[in-house]
């Protein structure tokens, strides 16, 4: 049976607890991201985002460091015996390593009441800062997931049979890259890019662009349209690279000026 | 079977020249240049050189990546090359970023398989430190996940073992300024060594080869603690190399 909305606030709430019995004042925060924050989890798929904060100098303690990575592991192992999509482990940061953080996510969304909610101990969002460097890599990072992630999967257009599992795979591949290619596109465009005001801002900044792949592999994540067999699975492939293409000759359209400091 | 190929130092394998063959004959018309080039983070690699305009990108792509070798690929638009330069987005363990040193090894460590030599083209990066930063801030945020989800399916060994190979990764990165991209992984801790002194980084390496080095005689009832300690110690080697290489460099 597929788990309800209820039952994963009911997970967080236990693993809240859980952490904050076994570090006590260690654990300065517990904040929960991701889709479940912004009240757009899909029951049985989506999984549990959240970034536990130690306190400032423990990581220069072992014995603290120790303790905080099996209170992870034991959240961890309580997610995956909950039903619950067990997805990875929850990030970790120290107080002092707030301030350096990099720009995709972390600056851009989990800092935003809007796209996530303190579940334990003090809300720290304040003291998530962009480090040194993280805005420019933030600028650069579409260009690394097209060639890395989505340019491969090309391989597999003009292939023989796909297996169901393999449709599988590659619909999940492209769910990451629905959800990331708005957000990477508004970073090399200087445009907000948070996940709730990312895609929002990239389709007023393309009018031109159709973004349509993006609804239909959204709609189909949510189960609101069938994702149908190998051939459908490879056209929204084909539009998500068109998608990629379209998007990426607008940006170099700036030339390379935007990336200018980054050359010699 | 074609012959290894040599251009100046670079020996190209034959599978490498192999594929390159059946890859021109796939996409021969869709490839302005292919050029193989050597990397210290992931051995080798291709940068396939694309025309402008060629007709439907997504068929070009389907065709190059069912024919090519089974190697890293970079394909670009003569107007894309600068991208070489920049940095990727370093998230150790889920995928191998090969930004770091790209430009160099592309230009400077490499060979002309087919086309035209676009080499010169390929500008190099101005701020070799973002790669440093980046990959710092990467373990951090998928390393650290990564190895937890190690230690709940108890695969303390492959902890130890992943560590070692991630601050190995890092100290080449760290020596990007440093003509790192002729270093091969094998020479990294020496040639970190020699450059930032013996200082925390360092002696934090040290201190992980020896832990890795005693895994063959560890008790399996003494695994877990060794993980968990390799763990610590890769978070001190962090701390070190950021403060040796990024804060206090040697002149």
């Amino acid at each position: 049976m597929s788990p309800t909305v209820e039952d994963y606030w009911r997970v967080v709430e236990a693993i809240a607890s859980r952490m904050e019995g076994a570090l006590g004042d260690d654990l300065r925060s517990l904040i929960l991201t991701g889709s479940l924050s912004r009240n757009r989890a899909v029951p049985g798929r989506s999984d549990l985002d959240a970034i536990a904060v130690f306190r400032r100098g423990a990581l220069d303690d072992r014995e603290a460091y120790q303790r905080h990575v099996r209170a992870l592991v034991d959240a961890f192992r309580f997610v995956a015996s909950s039903g619950l999509p067990p997805g990875h482990p929850f990030h970790f940061s120290y107080e002092e390593e707030l301030a350096d953080q990099d720009c995709l996510y972390t600056a851009n969304s989990q800092a935003f009441p809007d796209s996530s909610r303190i579940v334990a101990g003090e809300d720290v969002r304040p003291q998530i800062v962009a480090g040194i460097g993280a805005a420019a890599v933030a600028r650069c990072v579409l260009f690394a997931m097209r060639q890395r992630f989505l340019f491969p999967l090309a391989a597999v257009l003009n292939a023989g049979e796909l297996s169901a599992m393999e449709q599988g795979v590659l619909f999940e591949r492209l769910v990451h890259m629905a959800k990331g290619l708005p957000i990477f596109a508004c970073l090399a465009l200087g445009l907000p890019s948070g996940e709730n005001v990312g895609p929002r801002e990239l389709r007023a900044a393309l009018p031109e662009v159709d973004f349509g792949v993006l609804d239909e592999i959204a709609a189909i994540r949510r189960g609101e349209m069938a994702l149908g067999g190998a051939e459908e699975v490879r056209g929204l492939l084909r539009r998500s690279l068109e998608l990629s293409e379209a998007v990426n000759d607008r940006i170099l359209a700036q030339g390379v000026e935007p990336w200018r400091d980054l050359l010699s | 079977m074609a012959a290894e190929a040599r251009q100046g130092d670079i020996r190209v394998p034959p599978r490498v020249l192999e594929g390159v063959a059946n890859l021109v004959r796939e996409a021969g018309e869709g490839l302005e240049s292919v050029v193989y080039y050597e990397h210290p983070l992931t051995g080798n690699g291709l940068l396939l050189v694309l025309p402008d305009h060629a007709g439907s990108f997504p068929d070009l792509l389907a065709r190059i990546f069912q024919a090519a070798p089974r190697l890293p690929l970079h394909c670009l638009r003569p107007r894309e090359l600068f991208q070489l330069a920049l940095p990727g987005y370093a998230a150790p363990a889920l995928s191998v970023d090969d930004q770091p040193h790209l430009a160099h090894c592309v230009k400077f460590r490499s060979a002309v398989l087919h086309g035209r030599d676009c080499r010169a083209e390929v500008p190099l990066p101005a701020r070799p430190d973002i790669f440093l930063r980046d990959q710092l801030r990467g373990c951090r945020k998928f390393f650290r996940t990564h190895v937890i989800k190690l230690l709940y399916e108890r695969e303390y060994r492959k902890v130890v073992t992943e560590v070692v190979h991630e601050a190995r990764r890092s100290m080449s990165i760290a020596l990007q300024a440093a003509d790192g991209w002729r270093v091969d992984l094998a020479e990294v801790p020496d040639r970190y060594a020699a450059r930032f002194g013996t200082a925390r980084g360092v002696e934090g390496w040290r201190r992980l080869v020896t832990l890795a080095e005693g895994l063959e005689t560890t008790p399996e009832a003494d695994l877990e603690t060794a993980a968990y300690e390799a763990c610590w110690l890769f978070e001190g080697f962090l701390k070190g190399i950021a403060s040796e290489a990024l804060e206090s460099p040697p002149p």
